[in-house]
C-alpha cells in the first residue's frame, strides 16, 4: 500500500487552521492570514508550532510577520529551511 | 554572590536616585540602554538626565511631571531625569483619548508633561529627545538636584475605576525601593551583566520595575526598535540584542510558555518575568538555564508584593508565592478576622510598598487603604486587594479569584476562576475565559470563551463535569481566533462580554 506524504503546504495549512480556529471555507494559499484574523499572539502560536511539527529552526530573517502572510509564504520558508539543513548536513558528513 | 557584598551595594539607600547615582559613580562606561542602532553608557545617562533634571527644576516644573510617551529611549532618560529632578513621573499613553489625558493632568494639578513628539492637544509640551535638552546656559551645571525624600512620590499611574473614572495611584520612592533592593538580594532578578528588555508599556507599574531595576544595579535595558513590540517578535529582540531576561505577560506565557521558553533558553535568556493574570500552564519550571518568576500585586503595592520562582514541581495553576521583605499579608474574611490557615480569604497587603493612595480621591483612599489592626505600630494601614487567596502548606499563596468576579448561579456561588481552570485543563483548549453573561435578564448564565482545537460543546461539558458541579458548567461555548487583552495583557472581559451569542443556541439546562 503506498502511504502518500502530506505535502509541506497541506501541513502548513492545517497549522494555520488549527492556530486560527478557522471552520468552514479555507484560506487561499496566497491569502494574507491577517484577513482570516491573525494577530501577533497567534503568529506567535503559529511560528512555535511550524518550527515543531517540522522539526526546524527558522533562521532569523525568516521570523518576521511578512513571512507568515500567508500559506505559501510559509510553505516557501519552511521549504528553504529544509534545503539549508540538508545542505549544512551534507556538507559535514564530507568532512 | 556573596550576601554581605549584595547587601554593600544598597546600605545607606533611601531612594531609587540613590541607588542610580551610585551607578553614574562607579560604572560610567557600563552600557546602561541599548538598542539595535546604538547604545548609551552610564555616564551618557547621567549627563543627559541630569540636564533635563535641571531645567525641570529651574523651570518649577513642580513635584508631578507627566510623561507622553511609547516605549523608547528618551522615554527612559526622561524617567530618571524627573526622579533626579525630585518630582513624580507620571507615565501616560498617545493612544488614550486626549480627553482622558487631560482629565487626569487637571486632577493632579500637572504643570509639565515631557513628551517624545508633537501633542496636538497639548501645545505647550516639552519635547525631549535621546540627545538630550540644549541648555544653552552654564549657570545651571553646577547646580545641585534635589534629594527626594522616602515618602516622596516616585511615580503616579491611572488604574480603572468601577465607578468609571480612572484612580490615579501615587507609588513613593520607599515602595518600589523595597522592591527593587528585593529583586537584587533576595530574589536574583538582576544582575550587573544582565540585558533587560524592555516589553511592558510605559503606562504599566511593571515598568518601573523592570526598567529602573537594571539601572539601579548597573545592568542595561534593551530597548526594541519596534514600538509595539508585538509577541511575535519577542524572539528576534531577544536574539538580535543579547537579551538574558524579560518580561512576558502571564497571557502569553501560559499557552505558549512550553514551546516559546526552550528557545528563549537557547537564545541565553536566564530569567522570565511574568505576572499580571494568573499564570495557567504546563511545564513552566522544567528548564535548567532559565527560570521564570511570578510576580503577584496590585498598583497600589509598587509593582508586586509576592513572588514565586517556578521549578519542576510547579503545578498549571501557578502559585503566587511569598511576599518580599518588610510586607506583610493577611488573609481576611468581611468581618477582617484573619481566616483558618488554608482557608480562602481576601488578600490584604501591609508594610513597605503601599500606595500613598488615589491622588485627589481621599474618599476612595480610606475605601482601600485601612487600618492595619494587626501591625505592633498603631496607626499602619492595609490595603485591601479584592483578590481571594489560599495559603498552602509550604507557605506559597495561590491565587483563588477575584472577589467581585465570585457570581451566583441559581443561588449556587461560582469562582469564575476556577470554571476558566477547568476549561483551560481540557485536551485542546489553549486558552479560555468565562464570563457571567445575562443577555436575557434573569437567565444569567456562563458563557465559555475558548481558543485551541474546536470541540463539540457536549465533549467539553462532558470533561468539565467530571471536576464541576453542574451549576458551573458554561452553558455555551464560543470560539475565538485569541483572547483579547487589553493594554495591561490582561483578559479584557469587556470585549468578551460584547462577542454576540446570537449565534449559539442554548443548551438543555444542565441537571
Amino acid at each position: 500500500m503506498t502511504v502518500v506524504q502530506p505535502s509541506v503546504a497541506d501541513t502548513v495549512r492545517r497549522l494555520v487552521i488549527t492556530q486560527l480556529d478557522i471552520t468552514g471555507p479555507e484560506p487561499r494559499p496566497d491569502e494574507d492570514l491577517r484577513r482570516w484574523g491573525m494577530t501577533s499572539l497567534t503568529c506567535l502560536g503559529l511560528m512555535l508550532s511550524i518550527e515543531d511539527t517540522f522539526e526546524i529552526e527558522l533562521p532569523e530573517d525568516a521570523l518576521r510577520q511578512a513571512t507568515f502572510r500567508s500559506i505559501d509564504s510559509i510553505s516557501a520558508a519552511v521549504e528553504s529551511s529544509r534545503e539549508q539543513a540538508t545542505r549544512i548536513a551534507g556538507e559535514q558528513r564530507k568532512r | 554572590m556573596q550576601d554581605s557584598r549584595r547587601s554593600a551595594r544598597t546600605a545607606g539607600a533611601q531612594t531609587l536616585v540613590d541607588l542610580l547615582e551610585r551607578q553614574f559613580r562607579d560604572r560610567p562606561a557600563a552600557t546602561a540602554i541599548r538598542t539595535a542602532a546604538r547604545s548609551w553608557t552610564y555616564r551618557d545617562l547621567d549627563r543627559l538626565s541630569a540636564s533635563l533634571a535641571r531645567r525641570l527644576v529651574a523651570d518649577d516644573a513642580g513635584s508631578i511631571i507627566g510623561l507622553l510617551a511609547r516605549r523608547c529611549p528618551a522615554a527612559l532618560i526622561g524617567i530618571v531625569a524627573i526622579l533626579r529632578s525630585g518630582a513624580a513621573c507620571l507615565p501616560m499613553s498617545p493612544d488614550d483619548p486626549p480627553l482622558r489625558n487631560s482629565g487626569v493632568l487637571d486632577e493632579v494639578g500637572c504643570k509639565r508633561v515631557l513628551a517624545t513628539a508633537p501633542v496636538e492637544w497639548l501645545p505647550d509640551a516639552q519635547l525631549i529627545d535621546e540627545t538630550g535638552v540644549e541648555l544653552g546656559d552654564d549657570s545651571l551645571t553646577s547646580m545641585k538636584l534635589p534629594s527626594p525624600r522616602p515618602l516622596d512620590l516616585a511615580y503616579a499611574l491611572t488604574t480603572s475605576g468601577s465607578t468609571g473614572r480612572p484612580k490615579i495611584v501615587g507609588v513613593p520612592h520607599e515602595g518600589l525601593l523595597n522592591l527593587i533592593v528585593a529583586s537584587f538580594e533576595d530574589m536574583d532578578l538582576i544582575r550587573t551583566d544582565d540585558v533587560m528588555l524592555w516589553t511592558t508599556a510605559l503606562t504599566v507599574d511593571s515598568t518601573m520595575h523592570d526598567c529602573l531595576m537594571p539601572l539601579c544595579f548597573g545592568a542595561c535595558v534593551a530597548v526594541d526598535d519596534d514600538g509595539d513590540l508585538p509577541a511575535n517578535r519577542i524572539l528576534h529582540a531577544v536574539r538580535a540584542l543579547g537579551v538574558t531576561a524579560l518580561e512576558v505577560p502571564a497571557a502569553v506565557l501560559g499557552p505558549y510558555g512550553q514551546a516559546l521558553l526552550p528557545r528563549l533558553a537557547a537564545a541565553g535568556v536566564r530569567l522570565v518575568i511574568t505576572g499580571g493574570s494568573q499564570l495557567d500552564g504546563p511545564d513552566l519550571g522544567s528548564n535548567d538555564t532559565l527560570v521564570v518568576h511570578n510576580g503577584y500585586g496590585p498598583t497600589e503595592a509598587s509593582v508586586a508584593a509576592t513572588w514565586y520562582p517556578c521549578d519542576s514541581s510547579t503545578p498549571r495553576w501557578v502559585p503566587i508565592g511569598r511576599p518580599i521583605r518588610n510586607v506583610r499579608t493577611y488573609v481576611l474574611d468581611e468581618e477582617l478576622n484573619a481566616v483558618p490557615a488554608g482557608d480562602t480569604g481576601q488578600l490584604y497587603l501591609a508594610g513597605a510598598g503601599l500606595a500613598r493612595g488615589y491622588l485627589g480621591r481621599p474618599g476612595r483612599t480610606a475605601a482601600a487603604f485601612l487600618p492595619d489592626p494587626f501591625a505592633e505600630t498603631p496607626g499602619e494601614r492595609m490595603y485591601a486587594t479584592g483578590d481571594n487567596v489560599r495559603l498552602q502548606p509550604d507557605g506559597n499563596f495561590v491565587y483563588v479569584g477575584r472577589i467581585d468576579h465570585q457570581v451566583k448561579i441559581s443561588g449556587y456561588r461560582v469562582e469564575i476562576g476556577e470554571v476558566e481552570h477547568n476549561l483551560r485543563a481540557c485536551p485542546g483548549v489553549v486558552d479560555a475565559a468565562a464570563l457571567l453573561r445575562e443577555d436575557t435578564p434573569g437567565a444569567a448564565a456562563i458563557v465559555a470563551y475558548l481558543v485551541g482545537e474546536r470541540l463539540p460543546d457536549e465533549v467539553l461539558a462532558s470533561q468539565l463535569g467530571n471536576w464541576l458541579p453542574a451549576p458551573m458548567i458554561p452553558r455555551f461555548y464560543v470560539w475565538l481566533e485569541e483572547m483579547p487583552l487589553n493594554r495591561s495583557g490582561k483578559i479584557d472581559r469587556r470585549a468578551l462580554a460584547k462577542v454576540p451569542l446570537a449565534d449559539y443556541a442554548g443548551q438543555p439546562d444542565p441537571v
